[in-house]
């Protein structure tokens, strides 16, 4: 299905990109954990509202922290989880398919005796996993510094499922990206719709945040179904039917741009 | 054309028939169909009302035309299937066939690709790109031990062939085969058995030379070689540095050695010279004869003639997207036109050489271009009476060379 020699190479010339990410998501994982302060909460909020209200409820932190894992769910898992993992899925996906078809190294790639579906299989593989281990490593490390700076403090099971959605949340938004590098020979147009409609879907649910005036947005950006502070709280109604749906967009995307690649002109 | 006075599509009654396409003050101009009660069709361009530029007729005889049209005859490169199968493919002026420029009967018995072992098959094949240009028609075929060298300016659609050969766009029409598999569905197949070199060097910057070899052999599955090690040498190719800081003519090694490193039986090569120093470009002329005696089968593109002669047995013309010729070199040298300025001595020797009957072209003080195909005997003589004073070889493009078959319209 995969070709190895491929995905080492993939691998080998995209690592230092998965370093920087990991880098800023981590930065700002310790960041926002040391601000924590369990004994004055309340202080922390106060200090929360003297921001802009509009501004502050765009940016997702206009819930109320009880706790640990409500205080990372509203501050960390409301804007900076969608964002970088967002540019990250942005880039890659236009390194990975776009960009060798666009300068034409896809040539390359294709005069091996390897077929189309599995060089593109190779690159969607590389891709999904590679998003996936951002955020599992992201998790493995939160959990670490947080246990190390509030022992016994985090909810560790509720921070599991968290970044359990998060990670099939991102996947979904990482296979539109993929799915768009896929299906143009020009890596602007690749790059206009596989980076506009993430970045699109992340503005709108800026605006739905600040008030009931944008209620209706949250039909027209993937993100309205992703409330971390519900999903930690236990109050997220349907969270396995949210999963699924992420998965299968997905699953559909993912395939829809292998499939198409395999099938379409290329101007190589 | 004016643009704001075309009317949209429309079914207008025309010269006995019915026309349905664009139109321009009711009548057909740019692209229509048309159809006649004796159910002649045309479907093509049309210019103040008669079929002009490309086209299709299709006869109630069955047979058909495919190719250029003007004043609403036949004229310029076109190719007639008669209703029993015949090809003529040639050139026609004013509806009569003037000459097949195809260089040999297609339709005998005794034509070479019916003996031979066909290699790479190009049948019928038809590529539009939106712009309207792309392939059309292309017809030929390369036996087992051939090197076929396909000629034709930048933009005639050399690139546009050798994509549907690679499998990278699919035929709209025909098919191309390549060692009896089919280039479009089995392709991955074809590879391991095919040396590509692409017509524009996009590597992986990032990665030195030797990573991209490694990476690519590795993909083709094959164990590094020795013959990596002795291409790299023979091209002087260092392959340590990064691609990205390598000039044009290392990273076209580069992508020779790609090409060479696995040993295939058949080899696609776009313009394999274009970067290379003369010095590579002997060197390069040495590994395709080679190649050649090694029972290899060769196709590639150039757009240089001198190179073609030098490495091909046969050649194709190619020229806005039709085959205009399919011929041996030899012939082709010999009616290639050449070029000489010629230094002339006084304003008298001018005179002397055009009544020897010599074709000339641009003077400039005493200096005049002299055209010669084959005729460098009366070419000798008439110099011999002059007092010559310098012969220089003009340099040509390939439309200049080949001026019969592209026609009179280019210069």
């Amino acid at each position: 299905m995969i070709n190895f020699a491929l995905l080492k190479s993939t691998a080998k010339s995209n690592w230092v990109i998965f370093v920087i990410f990991f880098a800023i998501l981590l930065m700002y994982m310790s960041v926002m954990l040391s601000m924590y302060d369990p004994d004055n909460i309340e202080a922390m909020r106060q200090m929360m509202e003297t921001m802009p209200e509009g501004i502050m409820d765009a940016f997702g932190y206009g819930g109320s922290p009880t706790d640990l894992i409500t205080f990372m769910a509203i501050y960390y898992y409301g804007f900076i989880i969608l964002m970088f993992p967002m540019i990250y899925c942005i880039i890659l996906a236009n390194r990975l398919v776009a960009s060798h078809v666009d300068k034409g190294s896809m040539a390359y790639l294709l005069s091996t005796p390897n077929t189309r579906v599995k060089v593109i299989t190779t690159q969607a593989v590389y891709m999904a996993f590679s998003v996936t281990m951002l955020l599992v490593i992201n998790t493995a490390a939160g959990t670490a510094v947080s246990e190390l700076m509030f022992p016994g403090e985090m909810d560790i099971p509720a921070f599991l499922l968290l970044n359990l959605v998060t990670i099939l949340l991102t996947l979904s938004i990482s296979s539109i990206c993929f799915f768009f590098s896929c299906i143009f020979n020009e890596a602007k147009f690749a790059l206009a719709f596989g980076a506009g409609i993430p970045i699109l879907f992340f503005i709108i649910n800026m605006l739905r945040n600040i008030g009931d005036r944008f209620e209706w947005l949250q039909f027209l950006t993937l993100y309205s179904l992703f409330n971390p502070e519900d999903i930690v709280t236990g109050e997220q109604e349907a969270l396995v039917i949210i999963c699924l749906v992420f998965a299968a967009i997905a699953l559909l995307l993912y395939s829809a741009g292998v499939f198409i690649f395999s099938r379409r002109n290329l101007y190589l | 054309m004016d643009k704001d006075s075309k009317q949209a599509k429309q079914t207008i009654n025309w010269l006995g028939g019915k026309y349905h396409g664009e139109t321009i003050q009711g009548i057909p101009h740019g692209k229509g169909r048309f159809l006649l009660p004796n159910g002649t069709k045309y479907d093509g361009e049309w210019v103040e009302g008669k079929p002009e530029g490309r086209g299709i007729v299709i006869y109630p005889s069955g047979g058909a035309y495919k190719g250029n049209f003007e004043a609403g005859k036949k004229d310029g490169f076109g190719i007639y299937r008669n209703p029993d199968g015949r090809i003529t493919r040639g050139l026609w002026e004013k509806g009569d066939f003037i000459k097949p420029v195809a260089g040999e009967d297609l339709n005998s018995a005794e034509h070479p690709a019916k003996k031979r072992e066909e290699i790479i098959i190009i049948e019928d094949l038809t590529f539009t790109y939106k712009s309207g240009k792309g392939v059309f028609d292309l017809d030929f075929s390369v036996g087992k031990g051939e090197v076929f060298g396909f000629l034709g300016p930048n933009g005639a659609g050399k690139t546009t062939a050798i994509r549907n050969l690679l499998g990278f766009t699919r035929p709209e029409q025909g098919r191309c085969r390549i060692n009896g598999l089919d280039c479009w569905s089995e392709s991955a197949k074809i590879q391991s058995m095919l040396g590509y070199l692409p017509g524009e060097m996009a590597f992986f910057d990032e990665m030195s030379g030797s990573q991209f070899l490694d990476l690519i052999e590795q993909m083709r599955g094959r164990r590094r070689n020795s013959r990596r090690k002795d291409l790299i040498e023979r091209f002087e190719l260092d392959p340590s540095g990064r691609i990205r800081r390598m000039s044009k003519g290392m990273k076209q090694k580069l992508g020779i050695v790609t090409a060479f490193m696995h040993d295939p039986a058949v080899f696609v090569l776009d313009e394999p010279t274009s970067g290379l120093d003369p010095l590579m470009q002997n060197t390069f002329v040495d590994l395709i004869l080679e190649e050649k005696a090694r029972g290899k089968t060769i196709l590639m593109s150039s757009h240089n003639f001198e190179e073609t002669y030098r490495t091909c047995d046969r050649a194709g013309i190619i020229r806005e997207g039709f085959l205009a010729t399919v011929e041996d070199v030899h012939s082709l040298k010999s009616s290639q036109r050449k070029a000489y300025l010629v230094t002339l001595g006084s304003k008298n020797d001018l005179e002397k050489l055009r009544s020897a009957g010599l074709e000339t072209g641009k003077v400039s003080k005493n200096t005049v271009e002299v055209f010669v195909a084959g005729n460098y005997e009366q070419f000798i003589a008439a110099l011999a009476q002059c007092t010559v004073l310098g012969l220089d070889v003009a340099t040509q493009s390939l439309e200049q060379i080949f001026l019969k078959y592209y026609g009179r319209e280019v210069v």
